[in-house]
């Protein structure tokens, strides 16, 4: 059998189950390539049309293409299709999860206890308080969220994340679901060949699996990931060492980080802004900005900004807001990223903004082609998870 | 296993309320129902599948084998084929009557 991930931290599926899976993979990759593409037909063939035929003009933002599509038939069915597929990702592996929990947690403990040994840590902290933004509601519609614990030393939110990503994907976030951070750390190597960090640090890493391709980026630095979660955080501690590589994981709330001031030379995070409310978006940047050194780099995977982007696409990413327990995706995606990190401190001229092809997808000689090539938003490849995604990524130097 | 790594079961489900599509829920069932059911089926043809490849490489089939057998890279992706084709068999009446073509394909 293919196996759905490819680091010793697998859980053993059996054929039916991984049938299963597959064809959730499926059903996620027909809905995101194959319906959306017939849903922006029925807007540019009926609905915006019909709007402009009795407004006058075409819909301004993205809410009002989301209300003129909410009677259409095809938008239905890709909602409830695109809704029941996310809730069928979680269970095509909850079964084999709790078949094999205490073996994962096992084997999670021996890889965690080589990699101490080796001189990377992990660092929890008991009395961490979770935010509200965490707690409130399970993000993705992921049963027991990123913070959910089970049992002592239960690793089995960090084990439910790494395979239903998996399954999520559809191979769009790359063989080992570190495509964002390959990309994004190869992208900076390769724009700035002698820019050479020493100590890195990403946010929300969840289970780490887009920090393993810095530490392999730049093997002679030191390489830290904070999140709330312990349950992750201690699966990508393993699944690091699993990996090859060694990264200190703490456990940390990215508003108020235990760092020192100017200690690091990067600092990363990807698809985390969008999930916090927006004054701990600001609190962010802010201890971005003072934990980093001078001629240091924040650079953050993102969502693109609604002001770079046509109605009905602003409407279609923010499907995830309105369906998808993301309150806070679309918040996000209303602020403009050069202003908000001017007010964290950052100097408006070094603001950057990239859009980095997807280096599995694109392969390495486009991917290597595009370092040194600026790109705009625009096309509606941007931040979407579908064949030909590009990553889109802002931040700033200090 | 120590008495400390005792541990609760799981959640089944998200914490979030389930939105409803359609005019009746009763058709937002309807659709979770209908995935479930290809789902089953599609579990059903993979591993009718995997029995006729092993029965024919092998001449006799045996449970064990048939777990530990993967399909060749040629094969992996004749199905693949085959699933995107059945996924689309089964929501036809999507498409049965095209959108109104913008001009497009
Ligand atoms: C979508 S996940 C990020 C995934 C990962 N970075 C990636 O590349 O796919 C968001 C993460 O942010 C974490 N998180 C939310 N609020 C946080 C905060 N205030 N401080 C640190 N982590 C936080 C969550 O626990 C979760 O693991």
């Amino acid at each position: 059998m293919e196996e759905l991930i490819r680091h010793p931290m697998r859980m053993r599926a059996n054929r039916d189950e991984r049938a299963r899976q597959n064809f959730v993979t499926g059903l996620r990759a027909f809905v995101l390539n194959d319906m959306a593409t017939g849903m922006r037909r029925v807007y540019e063939g009926r609905v915006e049309p019909q709007f402009e035929s009795s407004h006058g003009r075409k819909p301004a933002d993205g809410e009002e293409v989301h209300q003129a599509m909410k009677p259409e038939p095809y938008f239905r069915f890709y909602s409830s299709m695109r809704y029941n597929a996310q809730e069928m990702v979680w269970r095509s592996i909850l079964p084999i999860l709790e078949r094999e929990r205490d073996d994962v947690r096992d084997r999670s403990r021996e890889l965690s206890a080589e990699a101490e040994r080796e001189g990377a840590r992990l660092e929890l902290d008991d009395h961490l308080e979770t935010p509200r933004n965490v707690t409130a509601v399970d993000v993705h519609l992921m049963p027991g969220n990123y913070h959910g614990e089970f049992g002592d030393g239960d690793v089995s939110m960090g084990a439910l994340y790494d395979h239903g990503l998996a399954v999520f994907s559809f191979g769009m976030m790359g063989s080992n679901l570190d495509d964002i951070g390959r990309s994004v750390a190869g992208y900076v190597k390769g724009r700035y060949p002698d820019f050479q960090p020493q100590r890195i640090l990403d946010l929300g890493c969840t289970i780490g699996h887009n920090t393993v391709p810095w530490a392999k980026e730049y093997p002679d630095a030191e390489v830290h990931a904070i999140d709330v979660g312990a349950p992750g955080l201690r699966y990508g501690h393993a699944r690091a060492r699993a990996n090859g590589v060694g990264i200190h994981f703490h456990q940390m709330n990215a508003t108020t980080l235990d760092f020192d001031d100017d200690s690091f030379d990067v600092v990363f995070s990807s698809m985390f802004l969008h999930e916090l409310p927006k004054k701990d978006i600001r609190k962010v940047l802010a201890e971005a900005y003072r934990v980093l050194r001078p001629g240091g780099l924040m650079i953050h995977m993102e969502l693109p900004p609604n002001n770079q982007m046509s109605a009905y696409d602003g409407f279609y990413l923010d499907w995830d807001c309105w369906y998808n327990n993301e309150p806070y995706y679309k918040p996000f995606r209303d602020l403009d990223t050069r202003k908000v990190c001017a007010e964290a401190g950052f100097d408006p001229e070094r603001y950057v903004q990239f859009v980095i092809p997807s280096r599995e997808g694109y392969g390495e000689d486009t991917f290597q082609a595009s370092v040194s090539r600026d790109q705009e938003v625009g096309r509606d490849t941007t931040g979407r998870l579908a064949a030909g995604v590009q990553w889109f990524t802002f931040g700033a130097w200090k | 296993m120590s008495a400390a790594d005792k541990h609760a079961p799981l959640p089944k489900a998200a914490k979030a309320k389930r939105p409803q599509f359609f005019d009746d829920p009763g058709t937002d069932h309807l659709v979770s129902m209908f995935l479930e059911l290809a789902s089953e089926v599609w579990v059903l043809r993979e591993r009718l599948q995997a029995l006729e490849d092993v029965a024919e490489d092998k001449g006799v089939i045996l449970e064990k084998e048939l777990e530990a057998y993967a399909p060749s890279p040629e094969r992996a992706a004749a199905l693949a084929a085959d699933r995107q084709a059945f996924i689309e068999r089964v929501t036809f009446v999507l498409n049965r009557e095209p959108p109104e073509s913008a001009g497009g394909d």
